[in-house]
């Protein structure tokens, strides 16, 4: 689903780089945390992967795809496989909670009758359905990122990307998210979840990605946070 | 393409840069009004041009009686007039007419040309005036040639082009027409700037939503199109204005302050139907002035 081949990352005026000589995969369905302290190269391979910046040496491949060979105008449509969920949630705050789902179909050129369908029931999966007509000023910081999560899955992704998705929300809340992620997981998306939570990462046993300046220093299934004996 | 999302996107972003809008709205016709003018100019220039070009002619005349020309030591005699006569008809097909003016015929003329001026009239003797060639040319432009052909010729006193004046007037005419349209491409190139800041501005303060644009997968077409339509919008405006403007030229100017110079412009001003044709010219450029300056400016600021 996603495989990274020698993938180095220099950002221009910087001499070290953000990643350095990465090769990994990422299969169809998994779940896969990446951690490692900040400036360790997360939210790089997050940006890799969307095509938000292309890597200096090696290979990007999603879904299939060979990204340095995707043209420009094709970036969308990868976009459109991608669900991307993010730390401060990013919602439109003059738009309902509806029309926040909604507007991600909207602008992708959907039909009205299918966003009518769709969101709705997206809003359900996620546990919102009494509250499509807040706005985003009006719920708490758990239920912000509930209506992100929707957003990026209403179009049935097939990778959903989160960078640090429960970093600005207290551990019980957190909780609720992961549980949300998982069932996600479960209907087949591929969820690559960058975060600085141990609690979180310790308690699903999940394959674990660890980067430290810009190397993979650990690649564990079943893993935890930190190294323990 | 859900034409509903751009053009409600587009209301959003218009309402928002409201002040911005109207800046754009104003310099964009003040540029059109210019470039409007300039092409109005244009068109009494033809229209002058076309009503002298059957006029213009050129005045050969020969030696009269006791003429302190050097050229001319006697009144010019029949064989000289035939020469000169001769070598003009040589000169056709510049030439389409030569006409003899004998001294009977330019005093019927000089008495009706100075019918105003009774005075001058009782006072010239008629066995003054000369004798002429009146010819006409197919390009009045080359009066050189005749010039040149007869001048020197033996009974010839001077060779007079009408030209001279009309000159002048289209002189003074195409520099007041160049003046519009310096006028004219100094504003439109300000208004460019202007719509660049506008839609600048716009994209600046929507940041957020294109940002989730670009992430859902939002083609570039569709995140951009709102702000490009809100450039061209602007300009569109403006060249509505702008054509309001010309028509109040049109009205106030043209058909009151020039009616005193008609008969120097050739007996007729620019037509209604030459100010509504002006309105494509101002739509296109300004359509196209105002998408080049957005395009431009949202390649350049905003990342897809």
């Amino acid at each position: 689903m996603i495989r990274f081949d020698n993938v180095t990352k220099i950002y221009p005026q910087q001499s070290r780089p953000a990643l350095d000589d990465v090769t990994l995969e990422v299969e169809k369905g998994e779940f896969v945390f990446l951690v490692g302290a900040s400036g360790s190269g997360k939210s790089t391979f997050l940006r890799l992967v969307l095509r938000e910046e292309r890597p200096s040496h090696g290979h990007v491949h999603v879904a299939g795809k060979d990204l340095a060979r995707l043209s420009s105008w094709k970036v969308p449509g990868l976009r459109r496989q991608l669900g991307t969920v993010f730390q401060d949630f990013r919602l439109l705050p003059n738009k309902t909670v509806g029309q926040n789902v909604a507007f991600a179909l909207e602008v992708i050129g959907r039909p009205r009758h299918q966003i009518a369908k769709v969101v709705p029931e997206v809003l359900d999966l996620v546990g919102l359905s009494d509250k499509a007509s807040r706005l985003p000023s009006e719920l708490s910081g758990g239920e912000q990122q509930r209506v992100a999560i929707a957003r990026a899955f209403v179009n049935r992704p097939i990778v959903l990307l989160a960078d640090e998705p429960t970093g600005n929300l207290d551990p019980t809340t957190s909780v609720g998210i992961m549980r949300l992620l998982d069932r996600i997981n479960r209907t087949g998306t591929t969820v690559v979840m960058a975060t600085h939570d141990a609690q979180i990462v310790d308690s699903m046993r999940r394959r674990v990605i660890e980067l430290e300046g810009g190397k993979v220093v650990r690649d564990q299934s079943r893993g935890v946070y930190g190294y323990s004996s | 393409m859900r034409l509903r999302f751009v053009f409600s996107e587009l209301a959003i972003g218009l309402r928002r840069n409201l002040l911005m809008m109207f800046a754009v709205v104003v310099i964009a016709a003040f540029s059109m009004m210019f470039l409007g003018t300039g092409l109005l100019m244009r068109s009494q220039v033809g229209i002058t041009k076309a009503s002298y070009f059957g006029k213009l002619q050129v005045s050969v005349y020969l030696c009269p009686e006791g003429s302190p020309h050097p050229n001319c030591p006697a009144k010019a005699n029949d064989a000289q007039i035939d020469a000169i006569q001769t070598t003009l008809e040589n000169l056709r097909p510049l030439v389409t007419s030569v006409q003899f003016v004998d001294q009977a015929q330019a005093w019927q003329i000089f008495q009706q040309e100075f019918k105003d001026a009774p005075d001058l009239v009782k006072n010239t003797d008629p066995s003054a005036l000369p004798e002429s060639f009146v010819v006409k040319l197919s390009d009045p432009k080359r009066f050189d040639a005749v010039n040149s052909a007869v001048a020197s010729m033996p009974g010839v006193d001077v060779v007079q082009n009408a030209n001279t004046f009309v000159k002048k007037l289209f002189g003074i005419m195409n520099s007041m027409r160049f003046a519009a349209l310096v006028a004219c491409g100094v504003s439109i190139i300000a208004a460019g700037v202007l719509i660049g800041v506008a839609v600048q501005v716009a994209a600046v303060s929507r940041r957020r939503e294109t940002g989730i644009m670009r992430l859902v997968g939002a083609s570039s077409l569709y995140i951009q199109l709102p702000f490009l339509l809100e450039g061209v919008l602007a300009g569109v405006i403006g060249a509505l204005f702008g054509f309001g403007g010309i028509a109040l030229v049109k009205t106030f100017i043209i058909d009151s302050q020039l009616k005193p110079l008609l008969p120097v412009l050739g007996g007729r001003v620019v037509e209604w139907s030459d100010v509504f044709a002006t309105i494509p010219w101002l739509l296109g450029i300004s359509v196209l002035v105002s998408a080049v300056a957005s395009f431009v400016t949202l390649r350049k600021y905003m990342r897809v």
